[in-house]
């Protein structure tokens, strides 16, 4: 059964139509891309996903529940994680506090930040080193008093990511995290999202420009033109697509396989 | 000697005020208006609690606690659904209503003239007496205060806060609910001005409307940012200096008719100056963007 | 004077509270040239509207552009902002004592329209209140400049590229804005005298009205202005007029309450992620 489903979305700003009766699936334990060409809505997919943004109609279903009416942090709460296309980290705030940031538990709440019964106190030392687990894994372990606004960019990338995980996630939508990157972070990168999938069952999907990374990683890839679907289907098969092709005119990978 | 006491019983009032404007606008971000009527309505609660009920110091505590929490979470709920300018209208609109119920509704809050005649604070029957004693219940009071606010956001709990006042939509998609987060706070800064009403009440021994006004929101806005936001040191530091300041000016010998005035208008300069060179004040962690 | 505040904010996104310390400064200037000085309105009047352009041009380019120039965002402009009020209400009140002092020596005609009482002035208020938002509507549309506004004010990213010159732009919204201020000020000095405080109160009435016509649009402005003008003779008409100035604030948060993006709120009110 798919993990994530979205079926129908159709959405309208100001007149236009960003989505138009967008359906698609998502199975549990892939990676899956969703790619097209700029302006096609893929960010907007993601903000209904993610409830930032509410669809005028359309349904979109997590573990087998409908999470349309939820507000986002509900649907967070659900295991649904999300970066986005800038790293949008804390600038007050240092590299430890951001990541923590996105960690769930009891001491975000002001009466157990208050009342801190063991319980609580036990969840927070637990996290904390689990956090730092994460930063480590991402070359940021050294750095967790440093205050976030002064990393460079790929390092904010990263630490983006691991605000994300923090929260544990069975679900995360990815908006384009290869952008900026040099060649050695996106090998990183994507060498951290295959072992994520494959050690802790995390379910991605993705929205990437990079070829070469969909082509690489996913399972499956999604084609939105203009807020429609033209085409889904395994990566071995869609790289041959005629769509695609025609969306990436030039791109030498889907050339190649033509 | 008498002096030095006066001082810093108001320095202790202030401070803990500041951290309650710390709280809401410094942590979370909120610019609220309304902070100098709040600390109106809880004085007044305490005020007439003794005044019509002659109970000591631990019920008009507990009365102007539940009322000023009340008036917190109703004002929370109208405004935090309003977008960022909007909501420090929103703000101002309330502290405008409150400010007219204190004017007007003179069968319980005796309009322009004021509450006065009352009585030195009794705990348990036993009298504190103004000078020493009370200076020691209000720092300790401020000191339980800070320790308070200190373990709040020593917590993840104070990094939710800075979450929801940097980035609101990465807030909630990682899991806060941004709308309740705001409400809490604000009923928790209300809260805690509703121990500074109740001093306050218990210190000057009369109350009247003309406190409570937007000029002083202002001041305690510009304590919070002479000492730092983010900060414990910070919200005891920026009443200290804006208290004792104009009090040397005083030595200096600049006194007269128009001393309030300069004192305004210094605090006024000090907020432009402050925003250009030195957004983040003495000790504060985060600089007013 | 909320439609000046409106185009000061819709266009630098400055919650720009100073604006009432322009309505103050104007009010003495005319106080100052008309009563003090013996001179005539003709005189007086340009001289006044001159003065509020240039304390306005003043502070946008020494508090507002070197805070912008630091990366200050709209929290510290707002703050900058609402100190300079501050600052300067006082220094009027040190330097005019905190009195009401007034301009006008004699009393005013008086209209009856059925219940409605009228003054001479109030007329002649609305005409020149319909007169200036007219021509300043014209200019928005029809000029260079005006068009460079409204781009800047729909779009800040975009209008530098396409050559607006952002900080002349900023500058002349302030100016044209703080002319407005003057305008005010000319009239309510005219019919109440002026004083220290009066900036303080009247940039909030308009920054709410602003809130309540929706920001964004010019014409809202005038609208909420309206609105809250007419909210607040009725509720001293229904209720005792002590309760006058609660009624109103009470009114406007229901208001908000129900519909937080105003009468005609547009974008900069709507959420997205």
């Amino acid at each position: 059964m798919s993990i994530l489903e979205v079926k129908s979305l159709s959405l309208s700003f100001g007149g236009l139509r960003v989505l138009n009766e967008v359906s698609f699936a998502v199975e549990a334990g892939t990676i899956t891309s969703l790619v097209g060409p700029n302006g096609a809505g893929k960010t907007s997919v993601f903000n209904v996903i993610s409830r930032l943004l509410t669809p005028d109609a359309g349904e979109v279903w997590l573990e087998g529940q409908r999470i349309d009416a939820l507000g986002p942090h509900e649907a967070a709460r659900r295991g649904l994680g999300r970066m986005f296309q800038d790293p949008r980290i804390f600038k007050g705030l240092s590299v430890r506090e951001n990541a923590l940031a996105g960690a769930r538990i009891r001491a975000n709440h002001p009466w157990h930040a208050l009342i801190r019964d063991r319980r609580t106190a036990q969840e927070w030392s637990e996290t904390e080193t689990r956090v730092a687990g994460i930063l480590a894994e991402f070359g940021l372990g050294t750095r967790l008093s440093e205050r976030a606004e002064d990393l460079s960019f790929a390092e904010q990338r990263f630490l983006s990511f691991a605000r994300c995980l923090a929260g544990e996630p069975r679900v995360l939508l990815l908006d384009e995290p290869t952008v900026g990157l040099d060649i050695r972070a996106i090998a990183n990168f994507t060498e951290r999202l295959r072992q994520l999938v494959r050690r802790d069952g995390i379910t991605v999907l993705l929205v990437e420009h990079n070829m070469d990374v969909v082509m690489a990683i996913s399972d499956c890839v999604h084609l939105l033109v203009q807020g429609q679907i033209v085409a889904s289907g395994p990566t071995a098969e869609i790289r041959r697509h005629a769509r695609m092709i025609e969306a990436y005119l030039g791109d030498r990978h889907v050339a190649q396989g033509a | 000697m008498g002096y030095l006491v006066t001082l810093l019983t108001i320095i202790s009032i202030y401070t803990i005020l500041t951290a309650s404007m710390d709280l809401v606008l410094g942590y979370a971000g909120m610019f609220s208006f309304v902070h100098a009527a709040l600390y109106g309505v809880g004085a007044y609660a305490a005020a007439l609690v003794v005044l019509k009920l002659g109970l000591g110091l631990g019920a008009a505590f507990l009365a102007a606690l539940a009322v000023t929490v009340l008036v917190s979470l109703v004002t929370a709920v109208i405004t935090v659904r309003l977008e960022g300018d909007y909501f420090i209208l929103g703000t101002f609109c309330v502290a405008n209503v409150i400010s007219s119920v204190m004017d007007n509704w003179t069968d319980v809050t005796n309009g322009a003239n004021g509450l006065y005649g009352i009585p030195p604070a009794q705990l348990f029957g036993w009298t504190i007496a103004p000078g020493v004693p009370f200076l020691a219940v209000t720092a300790l009071s401020a000191a339980a205060v800070l320790w308070l606010k200190h373990r709040l956001v020593s917590a993840p709990f104070g990094i939710c806060l800075q979450a929801v006042r940097e980035d609101e939509a990465v807030a909630s998609v990682l899991g806060n609910d941004v709308r309740r987060v705001r409400i809490v706070i604000f009923a928790i800064g209300g809260a805690i001005t509703a121990v500074a009403g109740t001093l306050l009440a218990f210190y000057l021994r009369f109350l009247d409307p003309t406190t409570f006004t937007f000029a002083f929101t202002i001041f305690v806005w510009a304590a919070l940012f002479v000492g730092g936001s983010v900060s414990t040191l910070g919200t005891v530091v920026g009443p200290a200096i804006l208290v004792l300041f104009p009090e040397a000016l005083r030595f200096v010998g600049l006194s007269g008719t128009h001393v309030a005035n300069v004192q305004q208008a210094l605090y006024g300069l000090l907020l432009v100056v402050l925003m250009m060179y030195r957004p983040q004040g003495f000790f504060g962690r985060h600089a007013m963007r | 004077m909320a439609v000046g505040f409106a185009i000061i904010y819709n266009t630098t996104r400055v919650f720009h509270l100073a604006h009432g310390a322009v309505l103050t400064c104007a009010a003495y200037c005319f106080y100052v040239t008309v009563a003090v000085s013996g001179l005539s309105l003709l005189v007086a009047v340009p001289i006044t509207v001159a003065v509020a352009a240039a304390l306005g041009c003043f502070i946008e380019f020494c508090v507002y552009a070197p805070l912008r120039r630091r990366g200050a965002g709209p929290a510290a402009l707002m703050i900058a902002s609402l100190g300079l009020l501050v600052l300067f209400q006082n220094l009027f009140a040190i330097v005019f004592s905190t009195d009401i002092r007034t301009v006008r020596s004699g009393g005013l005609s008086i209209f009856q329209f059925g219940a409605l009482t009228v003054t001479s002035l109030h007329i002649v208020i609305a005409i020149v209140t319909v007169c200036v938002f007219a021509v300043l509507q014209l200019f928005l549309t029809a000029t260079k400049q005006g068009r460079a506004i409204r781009a800047l004010s729909d779009n800040p990213q975009l209008a530098p590229v396409v050559g607006i010159e952002v900080e002349r732009t900023y500058l002349l919204v302030t100016a044209i804005g703080s002319g407005l201020a003057a305008v005010a000020a000319i009239l309510l000095t005219w019919d109440l005298g002026v004083q220290p405080e009066m900036g303080f109160l009247i940039v909030f009435y308009s920054a709410v009205a602003v809130v309540v016509g929706g920001a964004g649009y010019l014409p809202g402005a005038l609208l909420g202005a309206v609105a809250f003008g007419l909210v607040q003779q009725l509720s001293i008409w229904q209720l005792d007029s002590r309760w006058q100035n609660g009624a109103v604030f009470a009114v406007v948060l229901i208001f908000l309450a129900l519909r937080p993006q105003g009468l005609f709120g547009s974008r900069l009110n709507v959420r997205r992620a």
